[in-house]
């Protein structure tokens, strides 16, 4: 299979980061092994709960933070330690676009220049005007139009779905061949955010970008995303197309969570549901010991507990989960 | 009706900034049966959390109730003085779960010791009896016993919430007015909360008023749905109506069609062009008329809440 793909826009293998607790120095396996390709022009959605480690994930992609172990490559290059101009270099082609419209941005610079920095920090656009071009092109891209209305204003006059809209802009401004975004509409409100995701699908289809999208979200993943990675206290646990992971999970965890999202359908009302999990998520500073989901686990065997980590395996084609024992539940 | 345990007439609750009044809530009538839950939508400042803090008869300043009735097991409560709505009203028939609430635990005592101040407050209780009440509550809300020895940041967010929602309860109140309760918690523990609300409502004989934003969490709780735009009702409609597809008012058509589904792979999310009208100055007619891809000239003159069956009222000259 795998010989078959193209080379991956972008390659992360066995990527960890461990963090001391600022109380106690216990060591916090934020992410603690993750393995995952996004090829160009795909949608790759990283889902899990609060301290699965998503967002660290998405910022060791970055590069904002550096990993203490594992490798990251984009089109072909290893960056996981680089010069500060190869750093630059990738950070101009790889974006990010962040969860709280509200902090992303200079409240003291007007759209124009939310949208200009970028451009002078890379040195893009050979005068002012050519600039102002760019800063138009992508307002309009995002659908700010007339984008005159929205040049001067400061981010405080703007609505939390149009900062997200000159948040994206912002980092189209660029022309990057990867968008990292993180939980970009989870404050917007509900009637925009339908309309924020869907001009960020048009956007991505139309330029092919790459996505990686980061959420707790099951319901947009699935609108927004071509497979989706489940992230479970610092791992992957299962990864494979949207369609698959959703209507046919085979990891527990994925499951339950699955199982979990209210659907805006009939019948719900007075019944109480069967979960299919126990507990809640262990602390990232005290994994639990072999398969990692074990306790939570209503399937779960002397054997999950005491052998080592189930990895990754396939159960579909292009579809792998971390459960020794998904065949037989 | 007979049963209601809330009834409100004509509210309206206004908030004096210095740009003005914002009407917030602007005329707004409707009951609560006894043992139903009812959800209470809208986009954000559609008035939906404002028309919640005014069951308590506490509008959050700048704000005041100017107008209309809510009359709760009968007594009449915006007539009541600030002492007798403590006394008589606030978490004595009347809680509230704010949002939020479960970040607004005071970091410096432990959850009994906050727990007992606000039974403290309105029952002088002895020490040992209050510690086994507040055991009780939280064994409902599927807490150990030693949680009321935990400060805030040794329990996860899942549980503080569950801690709030003891806190609203244990006074046993006839209704509970919940704000996105779920809202800010993972999937898989926002599931357990909504399991465990079910359950507490059986055992406990509530009566609920469930505000959010998210339609889909409101098919899993309400009963029946009041939806709001603008600081009105647009729609008063059962459960079962709003999520097979049958609402009458084009807001809460769209707005469903904004709520994403998990087993349903669309190429294009519907949404709601345009945004809710300034409530400073609240526009004439219809007011969703702006946004409203289906308004005509009959629009300009306000719809009346009429109903179009029975048990469903809708405010819009489309509708029935």
């Amino acid at each position: 299979m795998a010989a078959e793909l193209p080379q991956p826009l972008l390659s992360v293998s066995n990527l960890a980061r461990h963090f001391r607790a600022r109380l106690g120095g216990a060591l916090v396996r934020a992410v603690d092994g993750v393995s995952f390709d996004v090829q160009r022009g795909e949608v790759l959605g990283l889902i899990g709960e609060s301290g699965c480690g998503k967002t660290t994930t998405g910022r060791l992609v970055m590069k904002l933070i550096p990993p203490t172990a594992g490798r990251i490559r984009f089109e072909g290059r290893d960056i996981t330690e680089c010069t500060r101009s190869e750093a630059a270099a990738y950070r101009r082609r790889a974006q990010m676009i962040f969860q709280d419209p509200y902090a992303s941005m200079n409240p003291r610079f007007r759209v124009r220049d939310v949208l200009r920095e970028p451009l002078s920090i890379h040195r893009v656009g050979a005068g002012r005007k050519e600039r102002e071009e760019m800063v138009r092109g992508a307002l309009a891209e995002v659908k700010l139009l007339p984008t005159e209305d929205y040049l001067d204003r400061f981010p405080h006059m703007l609505s939390g779905g149009q900062r997200q809209r000159v948040a994206t802009a912002r980092s189209l401004i660029l022309s990057p061949l990867l968008l990292v975004a993180d939980e970009p509409v989870s404050m917007i409100d509900l009637s925009t955010r339908a309309e924020i995701l869907s001009m960020m699908r048009e956007v991505q289809r139309a330029r092919g970008l790459s996505f990686l999208y980061i959420t707790h979200d099951v319901s947009t993943a699935r609108f927004f995303t071509d497979r989706l990675a489940v992230m479970y206290v610092g791992r992957i646990v299962e990864i494979g197309s949207a369609e698959d992971v959703v209507e046919r999970p085979a990891h527990p965890y994925t499951r339950a969570l699955v199982k979990a999202v209210c659907e805006p359908s009939p019948g719900g009302v007075r019944t109480i549901r069967d979960l299919a999990i126990r507990g809640e998520i262990p602390s990232p500073t005290a994994i639990p010991s072999g398969c990692r989901f074990h306790p939570r686990c209503i399937f779960a065997t002397a054997d999950c507990r005491m052998l080592p980590e189930p990895v990754l395996s396939d159960v579909g084609p292009g579809h792998q989960a971390a459960c020794r024992r998904w065949k037989e539940i | 009706m007979a049963d209601a345990v809330v009834s409100v007439r004509d509210l309206a609750l206004h908030y004096f900034t210095r740009r003005g009044a914002v009407h917030a809530v602007d005329g707004v009538s409707f009951e609560l049966a006894r043992g139903e839950t009812l959800g209470l939508v809208g986009e954000s400042g559609c008035g939906k959390t404002s028309l919640g803090t005014a069951l308590l008869a506490m509008p959050a300043p700048p704000g005041r109730i100017v107008q209309g009735s809510i009359t709760v097991d009968g007594i009449g409560i915006l007539t009541m003085g600030e002492d007798e709505l403590r006394r008589r009203v606030r978490w004595e028939k009347v809680s509230m779960v704010f949002q939020g609430a479960m970040n607004s635990l005071t970091p410096v005592l432990t959850v009994g010791k906050q727990m007992n101040q606000t039974l403290q407050r309105h029952r002088r209780t002895p020490r040992n009896e209050a510690r086994s009440l507040m055991e009780r509550f939280l064994g409902m809300v599927g807490l150990p016993a030693d949680t009321l020895d935990r400060y805030p940041h040794e329990l996860s967010g899942g549980m503080k919430q569950r801690v709030v929602i003891a806190t609203a309860l244990f006074l046993e109140p006839r209704v509970v007015v919940m704000d996105e309760p779920t809202t800010a918690l993972d999937v898989i523990v926002q599931a357990q909360i909504l399991n465990t609300i079910k359950e507490l409502k059986k055992e406990l004989d509530l009566s609920l008023i469930f505000i959010t934003h998210d339609l889909a969490t409101e098919a899993e709780v309400a009963d029946r749905l009041i939806v709001m735009y603008a600081g009105r009702i647009v729609e008063s409609v059962p459960n079962e109506i709003v999520f097979s597809g049958k609402a009458c008012h084009p807001y809460t058509r769209m707005l469903l069609a904004a709520t994403p589904r998990l087993h349903e792979k669309v190429s294009d999310l519907a949404f709601i062009p345009g945004a809710p009208p300034d409530l400073l100055s609240p526009p004439s007619g219809c007011r969703f008329r702006a946004r409203c891809p289906v308004a005509f000239d009959r629009c300009a003159a306000e719809p009346p809440l009429r109903e179009v069956a029975p048990g469903h009222t809708a405010a819009c000259w489309r509708c029935g």
